[in-house]
């Protein structure tokens, strides 16, 4: 069940001595899960590399979060564009640096 | 050996592209980086870019034995950052700009056209902020039939 998830495993995902990282929200320091995999733009029918930063943390750290704030992972400031709440307990966020 | 003049115009189209630079009066740097036919992804180093292909050529009977050719020819250019929209539009306007320095393409055409697309402007946004353009150009020729090295 997804509040069993939320209560017992969740935190080994995040914890950044297990699988997570951690990242700076409104100057506070929360638990993540970051994912930063190739991503190609398609604009006109020809790509342009790219990558697709993605975050997953807490619902409850990062409430209120919204697009454009911001989250600093190993010194890298990055910009929130999407936000997926995905009902579980965790809110996978798809991050840019611009 | 003789290029053909298609390929004649398509040199005079990759000298031109070429020319977009900031040094020669133009607003961008665009022709820094020219590519035809690009196979595989840009790089983000390489924005902003200009790639063109001459996807046909379509001769049409004219009279005493010349076909008039119709040169399709479509130019994207791409570029990155925050303000990419901004900079694809003045890519977008250099373009046309050096187009129009010479529609003969140093008298090797009879004219160059531009042709309406539905969309010439697109965005996408993952960890870089990229534009895109789509610029669709018609260049007519004149050849005598079945002769494409000669007028």
């Amino acid at each position: 069940m997804p509040g069993d998830f939320a209560a017992n495993d969740l935190a080994v995902f995040l914890n950044p001595r297990d699988l997570g990282n951690t990242a700076t929200f409104n100057n506070k320091d929360i638990k993540i899960q970051f994912v930063n995999e190739y991503e190609a733009i398609t604009l006109f029918g020809l790509e342009i590399e790219n990558a697709g930063p993605m975050a997953m943390a807490a619902t409850t750290d990062i409430t209120g979060i919204k697009h454009r704030d911001t989250l600093v992972i190993d010194t890298i400031t990055y910009y929130v564009i999407e936000i997926h709440d995905d009902g579980t307990g965790i809110t996978t966020l798809l991050l840019s640096k611009e | 050996m003789a290029d053909s003049i298609r390929q004649q115009v398509i040199n005079k189209i990759d000298e031109r592209l070429k020319t977009i630079q900031i040094i020669n009066g133009y607003e961008t740097d665009a022709g820094k980086n020219v590519f035809h036919y690009k196979e595989n992804p840009f790089e983000q180093l390489n924005l902003p870019c200009i790639e063109y292909r001459d996807i046909s050529d379509s001769p049409e009977y004219l009279s005493f034995g010349l076909f008039l050719h119709v040169i399709m020819l479509e130019i994207r250019a791409y570029a990155s950052g925050v303000n990419a929209d901004k900079t694809i539009r003045k890519i977008r306007a250099d373009i046309e700009k050096a187009i129009g320095t010479d529609l003969t393409w140093d008298g090797l055409a009879e004219d160059t056209r531009q042709i309406n697309v539905s969309q010439d402007i697109d965005l996408g946004h993952s960890e870089q902020k990229n534009a895109g353009t789509l610029f669709s150009v018609a260049i007519e020729y004149v050849s005598e039939g079945w002769s494409p090295y000669s007028y």
